[in-house]
């Protein structure tokens, strides 16, 4: 578990955990960030939303798997194999997110953090909480709370 | 926070709990000694500790109250609403204190001189007829303290008891009332109110109390969840070795297994039982509530509680005792009428509010109903639109059922005023979100007039269940053990018999039909493959029984229940989810969700209605009904639950018996009716017929074919235009005729079967 | 070399039990404590304590048909019985004394109270 010292690294930086998911790149505070696994079995939940992908078990806990593919509407992906995912917590509830691939921590100051740009797609808006152009690519930076925030189905 | 202080603090709430029980208890009896030896000692212990921690102001209103007390107890004083109304306010007043005492670690400053002074006065005002002594607080000793002490006190009680002041207690108006000597008294006497309509609720707080002090202790609710945790842990491990021991070979593991698995489960039961508490506890309060309302306003309530011994998780408990609170009020504040409003709508003067609690099906029902007003759906309409919450022409498409239902929403608040009886005002959709965080439900009913009803539902959740291990289409489910009550494999060797007719699958199971679920067309899993043998779980909901069509069962096992996260609640027929000795996390089914999905789960809340009502209006739930052709193109439907057995006899075998035909079944002979004149009954080969089946007694109905099995509300359109119809209907779209089994069965037999429809009395 | 001194507290409030069982530790008593009276004379079955502080108001068994029944016990040696209550009548006072008690005390106390109380008795 991080703690919140560790998100603020002084001088106004803020960590970030990093993943990519079809080819863009996103973060979220290392603060939230709980842990990191490849699961091999996820078990799916017939008739829920479409953005879970799934349960699964990590030490005895039963963790959601959320499709970030299918949150941020950014189709099916090509790979085979397990792919990586970002556990979070919200509320007393363990989540994780499935993605891509996660990348490095990285510091990035605060200052340097961009408002979502107006071309931005209004899903993304919802959930993204600002942007920050690392090297060549642009790195969103998305609120957990409101990426978690899905509306079921009736 | 001094540890100390946290003991005095809960040690204190809890008597003032049980104070404003007793005292609402006491006014309505207030000859009951008991009653009032029990209320004087708990003043009397929290004025004492008060002043053992050095806490001089709660010290001091204590005082005052057990000064009222006391004189009450001694019959110097008559027992008033009013004075039971500021021994109440006594008892707000200490509660106030010690939150801030809790809050700032000290008692606050201050001085509560006025409230005092108020108490003190009336403790002055109203004196007995004059007893004969000078002394304000001594009891004249009635005998020799050398000779026996104890029968001189009980003498005196009885005394007391006996002393024609006493008896006057309640009739309050004749009752000499001095004038106030000061100021001191705010408002001017009112006229004395009968006091409120009896509260009727389970045994006694003082015997239980009396009872569990000498056998109870105290434990830190952290020590219980605790336990609780590791006992989950425990019975997830020995699944665990349950598992590995199931693989192995060799079998000197078993016997001590065995073992461990028994003690795991007692230990289990022991802990759950634990924190198992009686849903009462969270009514305690309600009494109080419903007479200061009832004082204030006028009204007359009985509050009625019913199940309150029904147990649940603690936890449970407390999340659900702010929106039981909050319902209550709303049906004393808004929905009883006042007494003229009720006696002029031919009502009772007094209104009735049901507070009733049931276990079923694994879930645990708390039912809230009232014979008021009802919802004002114009009202509703009004407001939705007010709120923004939706147009016109959108309220124009909507039921009233629907429309009902915009209460639950966020700022839809019902309370136009706050009265000074509870702190907060809630909203129907705060009440709704705790409800549903604990993995419940709340469904709401109204009727213009007659009343309103709350049903809540809350799953065992916090429990450890046996369940059944079920696959279908490669994946695993668990069902409660508790609502399965039969397995049956059904297939093309077993005598059980899935039947399909059209789309719609039913198990011929001995004398019964029974609808079935597929489970993984439910779930959207695909299609039955009906060549492979199947398993059918015969389920049990209510009064509903049913099947549910898996691939596979395997074990029963103990499963931790785990609510599902909030992200999947909405989803339905899940129950919530846990992990199995393997350490796969399978979903929960919800035998409740899947047995309305075969069409019954409305007509639970229906009934709840109509068992609040005046019996009159029946709505009809969802009924399963057998739809035929005989002897004309109309469709005509029976219900399917009265059918025995959809049979084909061979015409050669139809005999003829005083005119009639019959044929020879089951060593009776069984009587063939034709439901229509112009029946044509077949000439050779085989004749279908729907046999009914009541005692041992078989009546068949001649067919030409069945078409189709449909789940259906039943409103009954057209009145019958002869005998033998109970009337015609909509049903699945088509119109049908609803054939009166009981008639064509009274006709050919003396006792009838006491088969009937449900049926709606509403226009169409 | 004086002896452990034993005291059985006997109220039904908690927290008043916790208050007078500090001030009986502080003087180096060996404290028992019984929530109400029937409790109070199981102890007393086992084990005669030195001194028995015994409330007057509790519920199940109160104090004075807890001190008849204490009393009535055949014990190796007879507790010194301390009533306390917040009652002030006289007659009460009367009834306990009558009953068997030794001394009276009126609630709340603190340590200084208490002391003199039990200077009377070979017990300070």
């Amino acid at each position: 578990m991080t703690e919140q010292a560790q998100t603020d690294t002084g001088e106004g930086l803020t960590a970030f955990v990093t993943f990519s998911v079809a080819d863009h790149y996103f973060g979220v505070p290392v603060s939230r960030v709980q842990d990191i696994l490849t699961p091999d079995t996820i078990a799916s939940v017939p008739l829920g939303p479409a953005e879970v992908r799934g349960l699964i078990n990590l030490r005895g806990r039963i963790v959601t798997v959320i499709d970030v593919r299918t949150r941020l509407s950014l189709g099916a992906s090509a790979a085979a194999g397990p792919r990586k995912c970002v556990t979070v917590e919200s509320e007393g509830e363990f989540y994780t997110l499935l993605v891509d691939s996660v990348g490095d921590v990285v510091s990035l100051k605060e200052i340097c953090r961009e408002p979502n740009p107006a071309t931005l797609d209004p899903l993304w808006c919802e959930v993204a909480n600002g942007v920050f152009r690392a090297g060549e690519k642009l790195l969103v930076t998305l609120d957990v709370e409101r990426l978690l925030n899905i509306r079921g189905k009736a | 926070m001094d540890d100390l202080l946290n003991e005095f603090l809960t040690e204190t709430n809890e008597s003032l709990g049980t104070l404003d029980v007793e005292l609402v208890r006491f006014e309505r009896d207030s000859s009951d000694v008991t009653i009032l030896g029990n209320i004087f000692r708990l003043m009397h212990t929290i004025k004492g500790t008060c002043g053992f921690l050095g806490l001089p102001r709660l010290e001091a209103v204590a005082h005052a109250g057990e000064n009222v007390l006391g004189k009450f107890r001694d019959g110097e004083l008559l027992v008033t609403p009013d004075a039971v109304t500021l021994i109440l306010k006594c008892i707000d007043h200490i509660r106030k204190l010690l939150a801030e005492l809790e809050a700032a670690g000290k008692e606050p400053e201050g001085s509560d001189a006025g409230l005092i002074g108020e108490i003190n006065a009336i403790a002055q005002a109203q004196p007995a007829a004059p007893t004969g002594t000078a002394s304000d607080d001594s009891a004249p000793p009635l005998f020799d303290d050398t000779g026996f002490p104890v029968a001189a006190e009980l003498l005196a009680e009885v005394a007391h008891a006996l002393d024609p002041q006493q008896i006057l207690f309640v009739s309050a108006p004749e009752a000499p009332t001095a004038p106030a000597p000061e100021a001191a008294i705010p408002a001017p006497a009112p006229e004395p109110v009968s006091v409120p309509a009896a509260v009727k609720d389970t045994p006694v707080a003082e015997a239980r109390e009396s009872a569990l002090a000498a056998s109870s202790i105290r434990v830190n609710v952290d020590v219980i969840e605790n336990l609780m945790t590791l006992i989950s842990e425990l019975v997830l491990t020995r699944n665990q070795l349950m598992q590995l021991q199931r693989m192995q070979k060799s079998g000197e593991f078993k016997v001590p297994l065995q073992r461990l698995s028994h003690i795991t489960s007692e230990l289990q039961d022991g802990v759950t039982r634990m924190r198992m508490q009686p849903i009462g506890n969270a009514w305690a309060k309600l009494p109080r509530i419903v007479r200061d309302l009832c004082v204030e306003s006028g009204k007359k309530i009985e509050l009625v509680q019913r199940g309150a011994d029904t147990e649940l998780d603690r936890q449970v408990l407390e999340m659900i005792k702010d929106p039981l609170t909050h319902m209550i009020r709303n049906s004393a504040d808004h929905g009883i009428e006042s007494p003229a409003d009720r006696l002029a709508a031919g009502k009772s003067a007094s209104g009735v509010i049901t507070l009733e609690a049931y276990h079923e099906g694994g879930h645990i029902f708390i039912r809230i109903s009232d014979d008021g007003r009802g919802l004002d759906v114009a009202r509703i309409r009004r407001k939705a639109i007010a709120n923004g919450l939706a147009s016109e022409a959108d309220l124009a498409s909507m039921s009233e059922q629907q429309v009902l239902q915009f209460v639950f929403r966020a700022g839809f608040s019902t309370a136009e005023k706050v009265t000074s009886v509870s702190g907060r005002g809630v909203g129907m959709d705060v009440v709704r979100t705790n409800v549903e965080r604990i993995g419940g439900t709340i469904e709401m009913n109204s009727t213009a007039g007659r009343g309103t009803v709350f049903l809540i539902k809350i799953p065992l959740t916090l429990a450890i269940v046996s369940a059944l291990i079920v696959e279908t289409a490669g994946q695993r489910f668990a069902v409660p053990q508790i609502n399965v009550i039969e397995l049956v494999r059904a297939g093309n060797r077993s005598s059980a018999r899935i039947e399909t007719i059209k789309n719609a699958s039913v198990l011929r199971l001995r004398d019964r039909l029974l609808p079935l679920v597929s489970l993984r067309t439910l779930l959207g899993m695909g299609e039955e493959d009906s060549t492979r043998d199947r398993f059918i779980l015969v389920s049990q909901v209510g009064a509903f029984t049913f099947g549910v069509v898996v691939d596979r069962v395997f074990d029963t096992e103990e499963i931790v229940v785990k609510p599902v996260a909030p992200i999947l609640r909405g989803t339905a027929f899940y129950a919530g989810n846990t992990i199995l000795g393997d350490g796969s996390v399978i979903m929960i089914l919800d035998p409740n969700g899947i047995a309305g999905a075969a069409g019954q789960g409305q007509a639970q809340l229906e009934s709840a209605v109509t068992k609040s009502g005046e019996g009159e209006h029946r709505d009809s739930g969802h009924v399963s009904l057998l739809l035929f052709r005989a002897g004309s193109k109309e469709l005509k439907a029976v219900p399917l639950e009265a059918v025995a057995r959809i049979e084909e006899v061979s015409v050669s075998s139809i005999e003829h018996v005083g005119g009639r035909p019959v044929v020879q079944y089951r060593d009776h002979l069984m009587p063939l009716i034709a439901l229509d004149d112009g029946h044509s009954w077949k000439e050779d080969g085989k004749q279908p017929i729907l046999v009914f089946d009541k005692n041992g007694r078989a009546l068949g109905i001649a067919v030409d074919e069945v078409v189709d099995i449909a789940r259906d509300r039943v409103t009954i359109e057209l009145q019958p235009g002869r005998e033998g119809l109970l009337g015609s209907a909509i049903v699945a779209g088509k119109a049908t005729d609803l054939i009166d089994i009981e008639h064509h069965v009274a006709r050919n037999f003396s006792a009838s079967f006491g088969m009937d429809y449900p049926v709606s009395g509403e226009a169409a | 070399m004086k002896t452990q001194r034993s005291c059985l507290i006997v109220d039904d409030s908690a927290v008043i039990r916790r208050v007078v069982a500090e001030m009986f530790r502080d003087m180096k008593f060996t404290v028992s404590e019984a929530p109400t009276g029937l409790h109070a004379v199981a102890h007393c079955r086992e084990q005669a304590p030195d001194l028995i502080m015994l409330d007057w108001n509790m519920p199940v068994m109160d104090g004075i048909t807890c001190l008849r029944e204490v009393r009535a016990l055949e014990m190796a040696k007879r507790p010194i019985v301390i009533m306390c209550t917040t009652e002030s009548q006289l007659s009460k006072i009367q009834e306990a004394l009558a009953a068997g008690a030794d001394e009276y005390i009126m609630k709340p106390f603190d340590q200084g109270v208490l002391l003199d109380k039990l200077s009377q008795f070979d017990l300070a």
